[in-house]
């Protein structure tokens, strides 16, 4: 891990430099430069990280946690990933507004993704009470 | 496949069509130094485009979205 690590900044390095070469003469590649490091740091760390989160997941099954809600906090921690990338990107490139409503379509997707999970902890709640 | 030669083509295509641009502006033919930075553009950002949608399949598939 520490050899990708190296790597891994390396290349965020890299790509600042040329980013900040082309961006005098051009903004526009800055930010393709930037989107493209982004992008290519998301893989090599998605398929680093992926046996990690495959052996956790046996783990939990073995135990046999309830996955059904384990399942919507992942996609949870996906859903943020993604639009933090994105409204990042757009701040980039100084358009901090269109920032914002990614994130808020962020938000809103998450908050249908949890919509059954809040249902049913109300649910149990109302049943403790009554 | 996004590589590491996918960051080196994008700031190359960059350089490259700014200097086609100054050239062609210098020799006075604006119209044609406007194609060619639109054309850079358009590229550049069609590549882009295609990693993006190559992460998001890539995080969907993982996260099961």
């Amino acid at each position: 891990m520490n050899g990708e690590l190296v790597k891994i900044l390396a290349v965020c390095l890299i790509a600042a430099v040329l980013a900040i070469t082309v961006k005098s003469k051009s903004a526009e590649y800055a930010f393709a430069i930037a989107i493209a490091a982004g992008i290519l740091i998301s893989l090599r760390l998605i398929v680093i990280i992926m046996p990690a989160i495959k052996s956790f997941d046996a783990l939990l099954q073995n135990y046999g946690v309830e996955t059904e809600y384990l399942l919507v906090a992942i996609k949870a921690v996906g859903i943020s990933y993604l639009t933090s990338f994105i409204a990042d990107s757009c701040r980039d490139c100084g358009q901090i507004s269109l920032a914002s409503k990614a994130e808020f379509a962020g938000k809103c997707a998450i908050f249908i993704l949890s919509l059954p999970l809040l249902i049913s902890v109300l649910n149990t709640a109302i049943g403790f009470v009554k | 496949m996004v590589d590491v030669d996918f960051i080196f083509k994008i700031a190359a295509i960059g350089i490259i069509v700014t200097v086609l641009n100054q050239v062609l502006i210098r020799s006075g033919r604006e119209e044609q130094a406007m194609l060619t930075t639109l054309a850079g553009l358009v590229v550049v950002l069609l590549m882009v485009v295609n990693a993006v949608a190559e992460l998001f399949s890539t995080v969907k598939g993982l996260f099961g979205l």
